[in-house]
């Protein structure tokens, strides 16, 4: 592997990354819940995209990409519905974890009887194809990551900061209550909430799904990743949790290249470990104050 | 084959049942006095398997106390810097740390081939011992298992009486107030982390020696939330709800494979089976199966309430 190799697959993974980190910071930051459940509907999204669009089926890419990232849509409508039904009968934090820990492991085993155990992925060998630009040797998919990771993160950070919907998105993020006193219409505002995290998650697994191969069981790693940059990053931070998850994207080439690459996967989780023991109220100063 | 009148079968569930129990027994420990939810006493449990596998097999010692002795000191020595990092974060921020801790000791456990055997694991474990005494046969195995789980269930009466158990509660309940009246938390934190993490080792040494193989798939992600489904559907607290927990992987796992289903599939429903009862416990029962002995004093208290109208 070369240094131009590790920078373009780094770049790569950490759009990926910072895509899914994404999708679950805005469901974090807004409702409270860590949702663990996040990582196992990202793959049910991917797998349901995979399964339609085969030759036999002829469902183009996209349509089926859109069809998982709807199915992904209305199980988080129906989870986080779930979720308040609990809450308002008393249960505490720790209790709605447990549950989404269960939904999680629910999904996956599911997915274990529908899809089978096998490993899947999307095999379209022109997006694959390799281009150097400047030395640095980038597919078309490559670029699609990159592209579809910083044009979503502008969409969704714009709205938030200029549109309506992204006022009530952090009324109800700082005070729900309040938010409720005074008009805002919840259930709508959550709904786009809920459908930036399902287009973010699925569209992050069927990226990650391209570029490598998935099984039902890879929920969990997601999720990690997702969490840990949003972690990171310090709550109410959506650009830290981009940068950090794009930077952890980095740790596993960059470990392979310098060091070693057979301990570049344990590496990612032990540099998020120290990460999060040694900074816990995240990276960034408005993460860290959002967090007080 | 018979043991202490089982079949083989059966001696492998009450096998399972008692290790099982030992470790949710040891988790909830720190789930239920230190409210801090621990996903990764898996890898605990999995460092105490490697401890036996390495020693037995590089000819150091198969002494299951000695393998034991060893696996607590490096056991303890993990659970105590997971302790201080736990004093710097909690709740969710916590959970994150668990679960990157559970992926990173088994990754690298994985990757460092001269400890774990790499994907194939260390297997062909020679017999333990205990004092210069072979554990060759089933009944042994279970007499060690049985004699563990008494040790550890005294354990947990001892502390659920004890003074110190009752600041380990007051520390997961009102932290702040056992601050304001003088209790330093770092000692508490460390203490039961420590303990709960010994006692998971321990049993993972035991485990491996009965098995006569560890591999570190046995000790992966799946391995840590089941664990953490035992205690929770049990009773997160409470001794019995552990068993309770326990006893149902024991059993769940053969009634299915009489299903004759493929092993995937038996392992996927065995998952689902979980998880339904992990949602439901929690949405139906909060604590746990233990809440249903309750439920006869409920019902005659409120038939008594009627009556008297």
């Amino acid at each position: 592997m070369t240094l131009q190799v590790t920078i373009t697959q780094g770049l790569t993974f950490g759009s990926v990354y910072a895509l899914s980190a994404l999708g679950f910071a805005i469901l974090y930051n807004t409702t409270g819940v860590f949702h663990i459940a996040y990582g196992a509907f990202a793959i049910l999204g991917f797998m349901i995209a995979v399964t339609l669009n085969t030759s036999e089926s002829a469902v183009p890419l996209i349509g089926s990409v859109v069809v998982g990232i709807a199915a992904v849509f209305v199980v988080t409508i129906v989870t986080f519905g779930f979720y308040n039904l609990l809450a308002r009968r008393g249960l505490d934090r720790l209790g709605i974890f447990v549950v989404s820990l269960g939904i999680a492991i629910g999904t996956q085993a599911l997915m274990q009887l529908a899809f089978g155990p096998a490993i899947r992925t999307f095999n379209i060998p022109s997006l694959a194809r390799v281009h150097s630009v400047a030395g640095f040797p980038f597919s078309a998919l490559a670029w699609i990551a990159i592209g579809s990771a910083v044009v979503i993160f502008a969409l969704v950070t714009g709205a938030l900061r200029r549109t309506r919907w992204g006022y009530r998105v952090r009324g109800i993020a700082s005070n729900p209550e309040l938010a409720q006193l005074v008009g805002t219409r919840t259930g709508l505002t959550m709904t786009g909430v809920y459908a930036v995290a399902a287009i973010c998650s699925v569209w992050a697994a069927v990226l990650l799904g391209m570029l490598t191969t998935q099984t039902s069981a890879d929920g969990t790693n997601v999720m990690l990743l997702a969490a840990i940059a949003t972690i990171a990053a310090g709550r109410g931070t959506y650009a830290g949790g981009f940068l950090v998850a794009l930077a952890l994207g980095f740790v596993q080439p960059a470990f392979s290249f310098y060091i070693s690459e057979t301990w570049a996967p344990s590496a990612v989780f032990g540099i998020a470990l120290v990460l999060l023991l040694i900074r816990p109220a995240g990276l960034s100063r408005a993460g860290a104050e959002a967090q007080r | 084959m018979i043991v202490f009148g089982l079949t083989l079968v059966y001696s492998n569930i009450t096998m399972q049942l008692l290790i099982y129990f030992v470790v949710a027994l040891s988790l909830n420990f720190v789930i239920g006095y230190a409210r801090a939810l621990s996903i990764h006493h898996a890898a605990l449990f999995g460092i105490g398997a490697f401890t036996y596998a390495v020693m037995a097999q590089r000819g150091w010692s198969n002494d299951l106390i000695l393998c034991g002795l060893a696996a607590a000191v490096i056991a303890a020595m993990v659970s105590v810097i997971l302790a201080f990092g736990s004093l710097r974060i909690s709740g969710d921020y916590f959970i994150v740390a668990s679960f990157a801790f559970q992926f990173f000791a088994i990754e690298a456990l994985f990757n460092w081939t001269s400890i774990s055997g790499g994907p194939n694991g260390d297997y062909g474990l020679p017999t333990p011992t205990i004092l210069g005494l072979a554990i060759s046969s089933t009944a042994a195995y279970i007499l060690v298992a049985a004699l563990l789980a008494v040790a550890t269930l005294g354990f947990a009466i001892w502390l659920r009486r004890s003074p110190y158990g009752r600041l380990l509660r007051a520390m997961g309940d009102a932290p702040s107030a056992l601050l304001t009246a003088g209790f330093g938390v770092l000692r508490l934190k460390v203490g039961v982390f420590g303990i709960s993490g010994i006692i998971a080792a321990v049993a993972g040494v035991l485990y491996a020696a009965y098995l006569g193989v560890a591999q570190t798939a046995t000790f992966d992600v799946n391995l840590a939330i089941l664990l953490v489904a035992i205690v929770v559907i049990g009773g997160t607290g409470s001794a019995v709800g552990s068993l309770l927990g326990a006893a149902l992987i024991a059993f769940v796992q053969p009634l299915l494979t009489n299903l004759n289903l493929s092993a995937t599939t038996t392992a996927a429903v065995q998952q689902l089976i979980f998880a339904a009862l992990l949602v439901g416990v929690v949405a139906l029962l909060p604590r746990g199966l233990v809440q249903l002995g309750d439920l006869p004093k409920l019902v005659m208290r409120r038939s008594r309430g009627g009556s008297s109208r």
